[in-house]
């Protein structure tokens, strides 16, 4: 296994991909504390480095969902799978090596971001206002939902032949989670009552009696949509992001299963699967 | 004989299709192995079984007398080395980087070799290329190059001169012969160019619907091939005491049949013949090829 690693790390510091990655991951957090830095200037709103040190939760299933199929596609577009298996490898190792290093590589994006929000974001609009204890908990909360991420991209990308399928696959799966996420969460976040019309009667405002919303969720069903909306990693990204998470202990184990339900079941195809 | 590679009734079938159905071969030590059949016989097949790619329907395999069901299997296949159908490399990578990956894979922490290999397969020169820019024959040798960074004694080369220029069938070939008898490395090489394989081959396995058809070695083919005069008497006792006479080289076939690996005056046969009571009934020279007797061997056009 730590050979395979080696290999497979060598080949990620010689990746004009994943150093391209890198960058994109630096630029987009110094533009979103520069944007949030001109919002601030042109209409004065109060902002704060909250609202952009954990915006990365928010496209790490994006950057990931094209990372890992193009650097680990390449193993089957250009053959290379066959020089490990060849002499010896076996595949759970083949496996859970490029699962490490697409973890490895996810951290480093990440990392990049939070360095691009430290070092433009905190003397353009300061520093965090959140408690250690929720600051840690939005961290790794946010790694853990994306090994998540890489547990499921890994598991499509080593059991499927093609690059392009595993792109196609990657991407279009990362945005029906990302449509998943936003329709869970304005059906939680509806409002119980609607609110009522306002009338005049004889010059004097009259307040009809709020509506219950018919789309406001209850009971078992409410608990059904919680927890998909915590399950899916882009449910958690939504919370992280906007640090809006109310019980990170409970999303940190739903991330964690995914990881390992899909790791579980990738490493069990790809065991038994034909390779050409 | 110590055998590199053998199998015992392999099969591998996708659904209802049968690739490999009860095939048995063996590789010998030290032998260029011409694993020959036609396009979808079941070559990449049996390739792909023998490096881990797929595993058989049924049937086994062994590898240096390793049973492909023993767990010491992994530690065999560090010896071997293989090119499936394309070339294993990294495009985006040089040729040294190439070499180097796969010396992280085999877990050699020196990079020292990589000069000599790829001296060896005569890319010394190409410096900061990426693979990608690599003529198609570069490719190819680069692959080898990967395929030998462990430096094994087995290599498993699959249709290596496909689609290369005369140059490059030429420095595929030398490279092979160079590695079979400067490193002692056994090739099992599997090509329907049956001109270029009868130029390196020692053994021949022949492979048709997934079977082994037959398997031999080169001086067994060469005497199935060999320029004869076949010749039909009535009696083959005087005609074996005539060629003695002549001290030409004959194999008998049968009462009335033999073949004489020698030109000879039919005149003065038949006369020689005929002075011991014999009759020349005819005289037919035959020259088989290799192509000849693969295509007689698994039934020619009448398959395709």
């Amino acid at each position: 296994m730590t050979k395979l690693l080696s290999a497979n790390f060598l080949r990620l510091r010689k990746s004009r991909l994943f150093w391209g990655t890198l960058a994109l991951s630096f630029g987009f957090g110094a533009f979103m504390c520069v944007i949030r830095f001109w919002e601030h200037l042109e209409y004065g709103f109060a902002v704060s480095l909250n609202s952009v040190f954990f915006g990365f939760a928010m496209v790490a299933g994006i950057v990931s969902a094209a990372f890992i199929p193009l650097f680990f596609g390449t193993e089957y577009s250009d053959g290379t799978i066959r020089n490990k298996l060849t002499v010896g490898c076996s595949r759970i190792c083949v496996y859970f090596a490029g699962l490490i290093t697409s973890l490895g590589a996810a951290a480093a994006f990440f990392a990049a971001y939070l360095l691009a929000c430290t070092a433009v974001g905190i003397p353009l609009i300061g520093g965090l206002d959140l408690p250690a204890p929720a600051t840690a908990a939005a961290l790794t909360g946010s790694l853990l939902m994306t090994a998540a991420y890489c547990a499921i991209f890994t598991f499509v990308t080593m059991n499927c032949s093609r690059r392009s399928t595993s792109v196609v696959i990657c991407l279009l799966g990362m945005f029906l989670l990302l449509f998943a996420a936003v329709y869970l969460n304005a059906r939680l976040e509806a409002p119980e009552f609607l609110q009522g019309y306002e009338m005049s009667v004889n010059g004097e405002i009259v307040n009809a009696v709020p509506d219950p919303n018919p789309h406001f969720l209850r009971g078992t069903q409410r608990t059904v949509y919680q927890f998909l909306y915590d399950l899916i990693p882009m449910g958690q990204g939504i919370q992280y992001s906007n640090v809006s998470f109310t019980d990170p202990a409970r999303l940190m184990g739903l991330a964690a299963a995914v990881a390992v339900l899909f790791t579980a079941a990738g490493a069990a195809l790809f065991r038994r699967k034909d390779l050409k | 004989m110590e055998y590199v590679l053998t199998t015992q009734g392999l099969s591998k079938h996708y659904k209802d299709f049968k690739a490999l159905d009860d095939l048995s071969m063996h590789v010998p030590k030290g032998a260029i192995y011409g694993f020959v059949g036609r396009n979808g016989a079941g070559k990449t097949t049996l390739i792909r079984l023998i490096c881990g790619l797929q595993s058989p329907t049924a049937g086994t395999y062994a590898l240096y007398g390793v049973d492909s069901r023993d767990k010491g299997l992994p530690r065999v296949r560090r010896r071997m080395g293989a090119v499936v159908e394309t070339p294993s490399i990294y495009l985006d990578l040089t040729a040294r980087d190439n070499l180097r990956e796969q010396l992280r894979v085999l877990g050699v922490p020196s990079d020292d070799g990589i000069p000599q290999l790829l001296k060896l397969v005569g890319l010394e020169d190409t410096g900061n290329k990426k693979a990608r820019n690599f003529s198609l024959g570069m490719k190819q040798r680069l692959g080898i190059a990967v395929a030998l960074a462990g430096d094994p004694d087995f290599l498993v080369l699959d249709e290596p001169v496909n689609g290369l220029d005369p140059q490059g069938i030429i420095d595929i070939r030398e490279l092979i012969l160079k590695l079979n008898r400067e490193r002692n490395i056994t090739v099992l090489i599997s090509s329907h160019i049956l001109d270029e394989l009868s130029k390196l081959a020692t053994h021949y396995g022949f492979i048709d619907g997934g079977r082994m058809v037959k398997e031999l070695s080169a001086r067994e083919l060469e005497a199935a091939c060999r320029k004869c005069l076949r010749v039909e008497v009535t009696d083959t006792r005087p005609l074996a005491r005539v060629l003695d006479g002549m001290e030409v080289e004959y194999k008998i076939l049968s009462d009335g049949q033999a073949d004489v690996y020698a030109q000879v005056n039919i005149s003065q046969l038949s006369r020689a013949l005929d002075a011991e009571g014999c009759e020349l009934l005819s005289a037919q020279e035959r020259d088989e090829s290799l192509e000849s007797y693969f295509v007689n061997l698994v039934g020619g056009a009448g398959h395709d």
